[in-house]
């Protein structure tokens, strides 16, 4: 109740000092390719709205329409922040909180801390998190059957993938890689690291998201900015703001898109076998900018954090100005709308939904906290045609926000091994399921990450050292190229990153 | 050789207390304008943290001199004039708008109106200091 009081008191003063917010702006228009962007604005305070995390009670979960059916899978888990199927249509709820020790630079990083705590529903008897629960429904009824806990005491872990009997997990600072073969339930081996991703000790945006090439070749992972809008300076940028390639086999890596500022969700469309991300937007621009974002990614594209937002929209906050990669920025595909926090993302072409929510994807809306109207606190449908969006969002799953207490925020999406859609809940603690409420299931597992074609990689070890495939040619003018910082990755061989072992 | 005698004979252990506390606000914020500059020249985010982190000092030093004389007034009767207590309150809400400005991510935390707002406190105390002892009984 401290907290709410001293919460209360933060409010008041934002209230006070911000004055009254354009709570009147319809937030649909920015959903969508082209979303309204209306003037940044320079608030003293930002708009601050906490909603307090009560969590849900015996007998309540979230509202689905009536073709669909909502139960919960998992409950009693520790802050679940993603759901995996593998091959075998088995579930991995990967549960994490954000590493400790972020340095506290400016008074304001105080503030921001205490804040952030209190929307993640901190304090009270937490249980022990950063491990990754395996559930099994053996009888394919939508019911778990089996849980057991398969790896704890993870650095922070969020994007998990598997191939060729090897469980790669993305802790908050490295890929690791475990062998591990579908159906057993233990993990006993020590893992090697497959690459080192940039962590600590800053990490502010630490999810780092995995997803495999529909070839089983590469990694694509996830790498949040370390700040709002370069705030931290861009020399703490680097590698981050981006999705990683990583040569699955060597760990070779590069960086294969940037200016991304926090990308989670990666997926492959099914159809297009195209790299998909929902992404969240820049703070303190007001409370409708700057919209979240569902994108595919192109290899070498740039999308223009932290200088520009939507294309060519100029951050001013950003100086030196770097109008040469603002000119390059690539303009997201559909708008989300603002401080929503998309966190997931599953595409539903080979699920068992209804027909209306076959050609798709669901979106997880996490929850806004610094808008003064709440937005957010639902998954939402976006309509696919011939593997883009077409057409405008509809909530389908929602009741994570009563009134202004959360029950419940929804971060991380997949499709079950009986073609159903798992949502998990990380302020609920708790795996919803949401099926047809006709009961249909597919008639056999379809993993998270489908390896659909060449399942023979390339061995050909590649020269660290050798540029990469798409490196910028210096132009015939002799002046060297500028990458954006997030485009320099740090370097790194794989024996850096190696796990000590505790008994040397 | 004459020294110079800062405290009158007859100063108290609390008006020590005073000129201790006003001298933080003081400090602070004078280098505040310093530490804006720098980072408007440099762009090197340490000054702009040493600006964070030098107004929310002075505002504390501050808001604790403005008690202990309020304290001073309401119990030993001690005096007071208005262009100091009213300088002293202009301050005191300009490094308060200050601290919010700075809280900005980046350039806008100082330029324009960060640096701004630092000269015009700095402006405004050494206006209070000229004139605060306007109508000061001498004794």
């Amino acid at each position: 109740m401290s907290r709410t009081f001293a919460f209360s008191a933060i409010v008041g003063a934002a209230l006070l000092i911000s004055g009254c917010s354009d709570d009147n702006f319809d937030v649909s228009q920015q959903y969508g390719p082209d979303p309204v962007l209306p003037a940044p604005r320079n608030d003293l305070l930002p708009d601050l709205k906490v909603a307090e995390v009560v969590g849900w009670q015996e007998g309540e979960k979230p509202a689905v329409p009536e073709d669909l059916v909502a139960t919960p899978y998992a409950t009693d888990l520790a802050n679940p922040r993603t759901v995996h199927t593998l091959p075998n249509g088995d579930v991995l709820v990967v549960q994490s909180k954000a590493p400790p020790g972020k340095p506290l630079n400016r008074p304001k990083d105080i503030v921001r801390d205490f804040i952030m705590d209190m929307a993640a529903g901190g304090g009270g008897d937490e249980k022990e998190t950063n491990l990754i629960t395996l559930l099994r429904d053996t009888n394919r009824d939508g019911v778990v059957d089996e849980r057991v806990d398969l790896l704890t005491g993870l650095n922070s872990p969020f994007g998990v993938a598997w191939y060729e009997d090897t469980l790669y997990v993305a802790a908050a600072d490295a890929i690791l890689a475990y062998p591990y073969r579908l159906g057993e339930t233990a993990i006993d081996a020590r893992p090697t690291v497959l690459t080192p991703l940039p962590g600590g000790p800053i990490n502010h945006h630490w999810t780092k998201d995995l997803a495999l090439s529909p070839d089983g070749r590469f990694l694509y992972a996830s790498v949040g900015s370390n700040s709002n809008a370069g705030e931290r300076g861009l020399e703490a940028e680097k590698g981050r703001a981006a999705i990683w390639q990583v040569d699955r086999v060597t760990g070779a890596a590069r960086i294969f898109a940037s200016g991304l500022r926090n990308p989670n969700g990666l997926n492959i469309h099914p159809e297009t076998g195209e790299l998909w991300t929902v992404v969240n937007e820049r703070d303190e621009l007001g409370p409708n900018l700057v919209p979240d974002y569902m994108t595919s990614v192109q290899d070498g594209g740039f999308y223009g954090w932290p200088w520009s937002y939507f294309g060519q929209h100029v951050d001013e906050r950003v100086v030196p100005p770097r109008p040469d990669l603002v000119e390059k920025a690539i303009k997201p595909d559909y708008a989300l709308s603002s401080h929503v926090a998309a966190l997931g993302l599953a595409f539903t072409n080979n699920s068992a939904m209804p027909e209306a929510y076959r050609n798709g994807a669901f979106v997880g809306h996490r929850g806004s906290w610094n808008r003064s109207a709440f937005n957010g606190y639902k998954v939402v449908y976006i309509p696919f045609e011939n593997g883009r969006p077409a057409g405008m969002a509809q909530d389908v799953v929602t009741g994570f926000l009563e009134g202004d207490e959360v029950r419940g925020r929804p971060v991380g999406l997949a499709i079950d091994g009986t073609g159903a859609l798992l949502i998990a809940d990380d302020a609920g603690n708790t795996v919803w399921r949401v099926a047809a409420a006709d009961g249909s299931v597919t008639p056999e597992p379809m993993p998270s990450d489908p390896v659909t074609t060449a399942t023979v990689p390339e061995a050909a070890p590649q020269d660290p050292g050798a540029p990469p495939a798409n490196g910028r040619a210096a132009p015939a003018d002799g002046t060297v190229p500028e990458p954006p910082q997030t485009d320099i990755a740090p370097a790194v061989g794989p024996e850096d990153g190696q796990v000590p072992d505790p008994a040397e | 050789m004459t020294y110079g005698r800062p405290w009158p004979a007859r100063a108290s252990a609390m008006d020590l207390v005073h000129a201790v506390l006003l001298s933080f606000p003081i400090a602070c914020f004078s280098l505040t304008v310093l530490t804006d500059i720098a980072y408007w020249r440099t762009l090197n985010l340490l000054w702009l943290h040493f600006s964070e982190w030098l107004l929310l000092a002075g505002l504390v030093f501050g808001i604790l001199a403005a008690i202990a004389l309020l304290l001073d007034w309401a119990f030993r009767r001690i005096w007071l004039s208005w262009p100091m207590v009213s300088g002293g309150i202009v301050v005191l809400l300009l490094a308060t708008l200050n601290n919010f400005i700075h809280t900005a991510d980046g350039w806008t935390a100082v330029v324009p109106w960060g640096m701004t707002v630092s000269i015009l406190t700095v402006f405004a105390m050494l206006v209070t200091g000229l004139f605060g002892r306007w109508g000061a009984r001498h004794v």
